[in-house]
């Protein structure tokens, strides 16, 4: 796989491990904190970023 | 207190797998489930993440590959090729924390082969450039009067896809004849007294007879 291909993969799993993570609170809490499982998706940038060079 | 906890823990799980698929889903999500959900992310993300780095790491790396070619009056014993072998574990790297998790750090290595090309034996060592000179030095301490060339790889001269119209392939590995447990022989046991001073030591003896028999397109 080429750098990017491997960038893209792994931002993906952390961002769904994020939206796991929130999930499971969303569903066992009041159903409050919506927003928080929008900042989620900003997972994605933030781990792309991270593991650039 | 605790038990009251557990009991109503145990009656959680029973109330969610008494519903629909997506409410059982979320349930066992609330319960916990997503911790196995991440676990299993985490451990597939770092090893990507991990693999990813190596590929950075080695990317500028440079190899090349050596023959080696021993006069025959260069009389060594099977020990000389052991001392080659210490003299290249100083190849070894300590990689701290950071050089391993955050720069991908791999530890270079050597791939030692002995190839025959219809017949003509040689012993090839893969390197990466940066132990070039620690390959060489390895080599003409044990053998002086040896000569060490830089060829390319004869890999590149062969067909990619077997068998094809002229070429077949036949593979075999070595496996070990006793249990694991049991020492490995080593070449001081292949030793041979034919008279009082001379001894013969080649372990490899017959291994590279059956090389030198492969004919001609082979």
């Amino acid at each position: 796989m080429s750098d990017n291909s491997y960038r893209l993969v792994v931002s993906v799993i952390g961002t769904l491990a994020g939206a796991f993570i929130f999930f499971g609170g969303y569903v066992a809490g009041t159903h409050g904190w919506w927003w928080a499982g929008v900042l989620v998706l900003a997972l994605f940038p933030i781990i792309n970023k991270l593991i650039s060079h | 207190m605790e038990t009251d906890f557990l009991l109503s823990y145990i009656q959680n799980v029973f109330d969610v797998f008494s519903q629909g698929s997506f409410a059982v889903f979320a349930g066992v999500m609330a319960l916990g489930g997503w911790l196995v959900i991440v676990w299993l992310l985490f451990f597939a993300g770092l090893h990507l993440y991990g693999e990813m780095l190596e590929d950075r790491y080695k990317k500028d790396w440079e190899w090349v590959l050596l023959a080696i070619d021993v006069p025959i009056e260069n009389v060594q014993t099977p020990k000389a090729v052991e001392q080659t072998f210490n003299h290249l574990a100083g190849a070894l790297e300590n990689a701290s924390f950071p050089e391993q998790y955050i720069y991908g750090h791999k530890q270079r290595w050597f791939s030692f082969e002995i190839i025959s090309i219809e017949g003509y034996i040689q012993f090839l060592i893969r390197t990466e450039r940066k132990f070039y000179d620690l390959v060489v030095a390895s080599i003409y301490a044990q053998y002086p009067n040896a000569e060490v060339i830089e060829v390319e790889d004869y890999v590149n001269n062969v067909p990619e896809k077997y068998p094809n119209e002229f070429y077949n392939i036949w593979g075999a590995d070595f496996g070990l004849a006793e249990h694991e447990a049991f020492p490995l022989r080593m070449y001081e046991q292949f030793k041979n007294s034919i008279g009082k001073d001379i001894v013969l030591s080649d372990p490899m003896g017959t291994f590279l007879e059956s090389f030198s028999r492969i004919g001609a397109g082979e």
